[in-house]
């Protein structure tokens, strides 16, 4: 009995001190955001929990992991959107991480670093729409929409059972934007929480 | 700022509203809206939203399965302050598994609806289906298990060469000839899951399989795992 209690204790001690890394051998993605550095890691404190919002096992209804049966448009997890980060912070600008989420949400969660805040309220209204396209470096030319110098966009919201980046990618497929140009995120600010991962106001 | 701080403040009150619910039962609730201690149209509000149902879909709140000759009912916990287990809270586990890790062989990876379809097909011989739980025994106490899953700990399948030919004889329907060469033609479409997107437990397992030439296109890789069941407050058996 009290072998087992040493044995339990030590593999505890030992645990703790482990580092906690995001794949095999590779710990931080040190970004550019903005003009700042900012160091994608895990949360080191292996005692750590995810915040209280994301403990409820109640909200929302679960969405499909392909929501979006034709045209098909594909769903990426966290190492994927690492890399996509990673992309952009080397200059790549045809790439833009959309939190899809209202301000509300933001301000509580935080966001995906280097992500922009834009929700589907922003392509409701034609003027709206405009200045949001414009971040998506799609031109308004000949009384239409010109997709051929669209940026990919990563789309995410909540979670598992968030329909705000679902409803934001349909209504962007409505309005022609192609959907190899889309990718959603399926596990969202929840997953990317879950596993510890840095987040920015 | 300002608008900061006062979303906080607005944020606490509600809060604080809302373990004032949590502490009184419906009646009470009820005789102090008479008391018009709180706003009538605020409590009603509040009612409402307790007992709006959880759903799986829309329009879809529980799926029934057989398991073993009994129902069990697959659904959301309808508790809207239920929390996930503690067990499940904790961020500093194991290392980011990516979204497809077997390219370029083409195991599928799927999420709840195909999960909570592949459990009702595992009563149904004619789609010859399993599902797979590929964690170590002591998970399966902490946490629970699937419904209607198979338990087959991927260590003990990767080493032990005899115990790996009995489950894909007895479990997953693979023949072996007389000199040992294993026939996948009838082979079971397995659905595998561990702990979650962090886990290696049921990718190790996958690739266990996929050395003994299982087909990749008949495996499926949960990768949310036992963590998203949970977090979205889905049904377990036992643990």
């Amino acid at each position: 009995m009290r072998f087992l209690f040493y044995l339990f204790l030590l593999i505890s001690v030992s645990s703790f001190a482990k580092e906690v890394l995001i794949e095999n051998g590779l710990k931080s993605v040190p970004v550019i955001v903005g003009d700042e550095v900012i160091s994608i890691t895990r949360n080191q404190d292996r005692k750590h929990n995810i915040m209280k919002f994301y403990q409820g096992t109640w909200r929302g209804k679960i969405q499909p992991l392909h929501p979006f049966k034709s045209p098909l448009v594909e769903t990426v997890a966290e190492l994927e959107v690492i890399d996509y980060i990673d992309q952009i912070s080397h200059g790549d600008d045809s790439i833009l991480i959309v939190d899809s989420r209202p301000q509300s949400a933001t301000m509580i969660t935080g966001k995906i670093p280097g992500a922009v805040r834009i929700d589907t309220k922003q392509l409701l209204s034609l003027e709206d729409r405009k200045s949001a396209f414009k971040r998506f470096n799609v031109a308004w030319k000949d009384n239409q929409w010109d997709f051929s110098n669209a940026k990919t966009l990563v789309l995410y919201c909540n979670g598992f059972w968030c329909g705000k980046s679902p409803r934001m990618i349909r209504k962007l497929l409505i309005l022609d934007y192609p959907a190899n140009k889309l990718k959603y995120y399926r596990g969202g600010m929840q997953a990317w929480r879950s596993v510890g991962l840095t987040t920015v106001k | 700022m300002k608008t900061l701080s006062a979303l906080f403040i607005l944020l606490s009150l509600s809060a604080s509203s809302y373990s004032y619910a949590e502490e009184k039962s419906e009646v009470s609730l009820k005789t102090a809206a008479e008391n018009s201690v709180l706003d009538g149209n605020v409590v009603k509000k509040r009612n409402k939203k307790m007992k709006k149902s959880v759903y799986i879909k829309p329009n879809i709140l529980q799926v029934k399965v057989i398991i073993s000759g009994e129902e069990v009912v697959i659904q959301r916990n309808q508790d809207r302050k239920a929390l996930v287990t503690k067990f499940y809270q904790k961020t500093g586990r194991g290392i980011i598994k990516p979204m497809h890790p077997f390219k370029p062989h083409a195991v599928e990876t799927i999420a709840e609806h195909e999960m909570i379809d592949y459990i009702s097909r595992v009563s149904l011989p004619e789609w010859n289906t399993a599902v797979v739980d590929a964690r170590k025994s002591v998970w399966l106490t902490l946490t629970g298990i699937l419904p209607g899953a198979t338990h087959v700990p991927f260590h003990k399948f990767n080493k032990d060469k005899n115990y790996a030919r009995e489950v894909m004889e007895e479990e997953f329907g693979v023949i072996y000839d007389a000199n040992g060469i294993r026939d996948f033609s009838s082979a079971k479409t397995l659905a595998i899951y561990c702990n979650g997107n962090w886990c290696r437990m049921s990718p190790e397992l996958i690739w266990g399989l996929l050395n003994y030439g299982y087909p990749a296109e008949k495996i499926k890789y949960y990768r949310g795992g036992m963590q998203a069941w949970q977090l979205l407050g889905l049904t377990t058996v036992g643990g």
